[in-house]
């Protein structure tokens, strides 16, 4: 299988079988258009994704390179999220700095499986929290003014305990 | 129905009370019932009174059955599409709401389950008037075929009620479950103690132990209470100042929303995607980016509300309905009832949100009248599907206008006062019809009419539940054949299809694609009216043929070798196939779940669903 090169905004340089760095719609796009020859030493520089992203990413684009190809969105996409596979799960048990930079890359380099679990593995840690305990978890600043407060509160009050 | 006697009460201090243990006294609403509304047999209202049967188990018409059990239904062609996987509550698929005589708090539910128990999910207890309160939730489970009286450890509340709500998912069932009775415990006065009595109490030996100390500054425990009271409030005022301080603090020094500003919008609003609607509603209130993101419209395309039944009012429709342009589906079922929502407001919803809308759901909705049908056809011109099981308040006028759309797959009209006219008018309006129910629609005085309409006019047609239509004769049944895309036919309890002529020949020779043949109850159909569909349909996967009593096991031997497909083979009440041969097949033919009905008057039988 031939290699191609990938750098890191850090200029950390990775030898990646090409299969396996085509997950990437954004990299497959750039061979294609710039004609890359898969045999030359020429380098891909990823200056959105730093080197401990970028190993991640290739961690989880090589343990799913055989996954079939993934369906494209449609009014009746999936949107279960308790149907993250254990490995999946495993894998994004890391900070919540690196979660959310794995999404930045995800949605940079355009690969939808890893944008999806990444982005369901957040929507857990909101599922079933009240707005207080969402604040907590994500470190976010409460802005509402106490009127403007009271008003969001009524327009969504059917959704608190009774 | 009442009794009352003398229980234990852990919670009182004074040791025993007075408590009622009472049965229902009256059924108020049920989702689905497998007998019909002209029959006693197996219909919601036999859950009234003491139990009857218990601690019989078995199949009996005594008891409370429902049109559904286990995976089947999910997995047959009419299954209908869900809405909003997001939403993450235990799925419930029936429900009845009883009532007794007192109204009490509630200390004891118990639910004599005579028949495949293990489906009850949720237990509610409600005012009456709309107020709705938890009593119990649990998975649904697998157990042992025995009858049990099911009684599980209930919330406290906080206000006196004799209405209680039951839900069921059957998923777990392998047969139809049976209730006998339900049996409410309560007392007349509340022993959940409320927490300011508790304080109160604790307050109080604070301060005879203080007055015991001979202190002098405090004398009485009122002024105790007062100084304890300004002091918490004080050391409040001074940690939310301090909270205020550190947050302006780290506000100098970090965005508003955290690590999701980092993120494009787009990339918030996926992740608010996954939500269900509870949370994505809770998002909201988070801050002012979350407001802006999580009233997104692109968030409120397809809304599922039925689990939310016991939250939802006229104040959700209204609030809702601003973020709701471009809603496409919207199931409704179940909420507004006991006067939470009325008809013009969900006409004004409609009129506001249903533009665009292609599904909607309003089974059970009680309220929803013809008012609410001539706003449909007003607003909703793409409308793909309308489910409208239950809904009794609509009569002819209001189905009479839903003849003016013309976009329709699927039409749900169980147990609703739809006529023949209106609805041939409806059908021939409509040649992409897929699905239709008219299961135990008993205004329909002509169902051989509606069906030589479906066969003339509505080619496209994937599924038929006809289930208890009495008056369709072997005349609706061969115009029926006309329809050789059907995958599905429910004929159950059609018991004027009983004699059937060549009507089941010309069915298994039209529609070959079929997977499903409900032929419940037809007791004059024989083998030769079957062996078609073995030569025909090897798609089968589905075959109900509970009560047909004549046919004979040579004939089931030759459907379970023919049908490579066969899943679910339904022979209760096969009075030709002995219990024993039924053992015999369902060793030889394990991918084939071979059902059978069993009636043991206290004795278990050998003979189990499997």
């Amino acid at each position: 299988m031939p290699n191609i090169k990938l750098q890191s905004s850090d200029g950390e340089i990775y030898n990646v079988d090409v299969e396996i760095a085509k997950c990437s719609v954004t990299i497959k796009t750039m061979l294609e258009d710039l004609g890359m020859d898969e045999d030359e030493e020429e380098v891909v520089p990823l200056p959105n994704v730093n080197s401990a992203i970028l190993k991640k990413v290739i961690q989880w684009a090589t343990y799913h390179k055989d996954d079939p190809p993934p369906p494209e969105d449609d009014e009746n996409k999936e949107k279960r999220t308790d149907d993250i596979s254990s490995w999946d799960a495993d894998f994004l048990k890391v900070d919540q700095g690196t979660l959310f930079e794995l999404i930045l890359a995800a949605n940079y380099l355009d690969i939808k499986g890893l944008l999806d679990v990444t982005c369901k593995t957040v929507a857990n840690m909101i599922k079933g929290k009240t707005p207080e305990e969402i604040r907590k978890t994500f470190n976010i600043k409460n802005d509402f003014s106490a009127a403007e407060e009271e008003q969001v509160r009524k327009e969504n009050e059917w959704c608190e305990e009774k | 129905m009442v009794d009352v006697g003398i229980w234990e009460d852990d919670c009182s201090t004074s040791g025993y009370s007075l408590g009622i243990s009472q049965f229902v006294s009256e059924v108020l609403d049920f989702s689905s019932q497998y007998g019909s509304d002209i029959s006693i047999s197996y219909t919601a209202y036999n859950i009234t009174g003491k139990p009857s049967k218990f601690p019989d188990y078995g199949d009996f018409p005594q008891a409370f059955v429902m049109r559904t059990y286990g995976k089947w239904w999910s997995e047959s062609p009419s299954r209908p599409e869900p809405i909003m996987m997001q939403n993450c509550e235990i799925p419930s698929h029936d429900y009845i709401d009883v009532s007794f005589e007192q109204k009490v708090y509630p200390v004891e539910v118990c639910l004599y389950e005579t028949y495949n128990p293990g489906s009850v999910v949720r237990i509610w207890a409600g005012d009456g008037l709309g107020k709705w309160k938890l009593l119990w939730e649990g998975e649904p489970e697998n157990v042992l075929h025995t009858s049990r009286r099911f009684s599980p450890v209930i919330n406290r509340i906080d206000f006196m009620t004799n209405l209680l709500r039951v839900e069921f998912n059957h998923s777990q069932l392998d047969y139809y479950t049976e209730l006998d009775a339900i049996m409410l415990v309560g007392s007349q006065s509340n022993f959940a103690a409320t927490p300011s009595c508790n304080i109160q109490s604790d307050l109080c030996k604070i301060a005879t132990q203080i007055k015991s100390l001979n202190i002098d500054f405090v004398s009485d425990y009122s002024d105790m209470t007062t100084t304890l009271y300004n002091l918490t409030s004080l050391a409040q005022q001074y940690s939310s100042m301090l909270e205020d301080i550190n947050q302006e603090i780290e506000q100098s020094s970090r965005p508003t929303s955290g690590p999701f500003d980092s993120l494009p919008d787009e990339t918030v609003l996926r992740i608010f995607s996954y939500l269900d609607l509870i949370s994505l509603c809770r998002c909201m209130r988070v801050n002012k980016e979350f407001y802006r993101l999580g009233s997104d419209a692109m968030l409120y395309t397809a809304l599922n509300l039925k689990p939310y039944w016991h939250k939802v009012n006229s104040k959700t429709l209204e609030h809702l309905s601003p973020r709701c342009k471009y809603l496409l589906k919207i199931d409704l079922s179940w909420c507004g009832n006991y006067g939470l929502i009325t008809s013009s407001q969900l006409s004004s919803f409609i009129e506001k949100c249903g533009k665009h809308l292609t599904h909607l759901r309003l089974d059970c909705c009680k309220f929803v009248d013809d008012e609410c049908i001539h706003q449909i056809a007003i607003s909703c011109r793409n409308l793909k599907e309308l489910s409208l099981r239950n809904c009794f308040k609509i009569n002819r006028s209001g189905f009479e206008c839903l003849a003016s759309i013309t976009t329709f797959q699927r039409l749900d009209f169980y147990r609703t006062n739809i006529e023949a006219e209106p609805l041939v008018k409806l059908l021939k309006q409509n040649p992409k019809l897929q699905h239709i129910n008219l299961g135990s629609c008993v205004s329909l005085s002509s169902m051989d009419t509606v069906a030589q309409c479906l066969g003339a006019h509505n080619r496209e047609l994937i599924s038929v539940d006809f289930w208890k239509s009495y008056n369709l004769t072997p005349l609706g049944v061969k115009a029926l054949a006309n329809c050789s895309k059907l995958e599905e036919v429910d004929l159950g309890w059609c018991l004027g299809v009983s004699i059937p002529g060549d009507s089941m020949i010309s069915l298994a020779n039209g529609c070959r694609k079929l997977r499903k043949l409900f032929l419940a109850a037809l007791r004059g159909i024989n083998d030769r009216d079957l062996v078609p569909f073995v030569e025909n349909c090897p798609n089968l996967r589905q075959v109900d043929l509970l009560g047909v009593r004549s046919i004979t096991p040579h004939l089931c031997l030759r459907f379970l070798e023919t049908m490579k497909n066969l899943q679910l083979f339904d022979l209760s009440f096969c009075d030709q196939i002995q219990d024993d041969v039924i053992q015999e097949w369902r060793k030889c033919f394990p991918a084939v779940s071979i059902k059978r009905s069993s009636q043991s008057d206290g004795v278990p039988s050998p003979f189990q669903h499997y």
